[in-house]
């Protein structure tokens, strides 16, 4: 999870922040591309974080934590 | 503070400049004025599917026979400036000059352009095919279905590009003499 912090906060701050600092109307539309755009780059990053782990623990040379 | 930080931080400044201008041009920005990402991905897209795509005016590239337009408000701009926004905060303190991390900056901007017109074209393949085989997922409409498989494409090519970048910084400096 942490090795995407960065990606996903960039994604977050560039399609949800700056559309609502830059004054996008909050409506219906706005909420349900901001359902989305929240949704699926956490599950995605839930998804790909523990797959990341077992794959750095397999390319740790044995006997290092 | 220290002389890395300082350059890390005039780094980060460049970086914010430049998404800036590349947000401001494109929040203003006809299919004409953003034919430097359009008429390439229109082109990659033309290459994939063997499909003639014709630039409109005021519209961008279309396809009558896929009633399908690759418009400025899919030209993955925004994509763009994420993967530059990533790479400079995810990277740029890794380098150690001033000047080396400038270079990382207009390296990385170059390298987002190309890997934005790669991504977008499959996003734009793979929306095609959807739509083709239009099959029901979870209750969504066809609409919100091209929206999630958007943010499902563009996030997941932003997380690869990402490690793979880590990875390969990573690999530089293990070689790095200490």
């Amino acid at each position: 999870m942490k090795r995407l912090v960065i990606p996903l906060a960039s994604y977050l701050t560039v399609t949800i922040v700056v559309p609502i600092l830059n004054g996008a109307p909050v409506d219906a539309d706005f909420l349900e591309h901001a359902a989305l755009a929240i949704t699926l780059p956490l599950t995605i990053t839930a998804t790909l974080s523990p797959l990341l782990r077992r794959l750095a623990a397999c390319a740790r040379p044995p006997g290092t934590t | 503070m220290t002389r890395e930080r300082i350059d890390s931080a005039i780094a980060i400044v460049a970086m914010l400049a430049i998404t800036y201008a590349l947000k401001r041009h494109y929040s203003t920005a006809d299919a004409e004025a953003l034919q430097w990402i359009l008429a390439p991905t229109a082109w990659l897209v033309e290459t994939v599917l063997h499909a003639p795509f014709v630039f409109e005016q005021h519209v961008g590239y279309v396809n009558t026979e896929l009633r399908f337009a690759i418009a400025p408000s899919c030209a993955g701009v925004n994509f763009m400036i994420i993967a530059i926004c990533s790479a400079a905060v995810g990277f740029v303190s890794q380098m150690r000059t001033l000047r080396a991390k400038l270079a990382f900056l207009f390296i990385s901007v170059t390298l987002a352009y190309l890997a934005t017109l790669g991504v977008n074209t499959a996003r734009i393949v793979i929306a095609l095919l959807l739509r083709a085989h239009s099959m029901p997922i979870a209750g969504l409409s066809p609409a919100q279905i091209h929206h999630a498989e958007g943010i499902v494409v563009y996030f997941t090519s932003l997380c690869a590009l990402y490690l793979l970048a880590d990875r390969l910084l990573a690999r530089r400096r293990d070689k790095a003499p200490t």
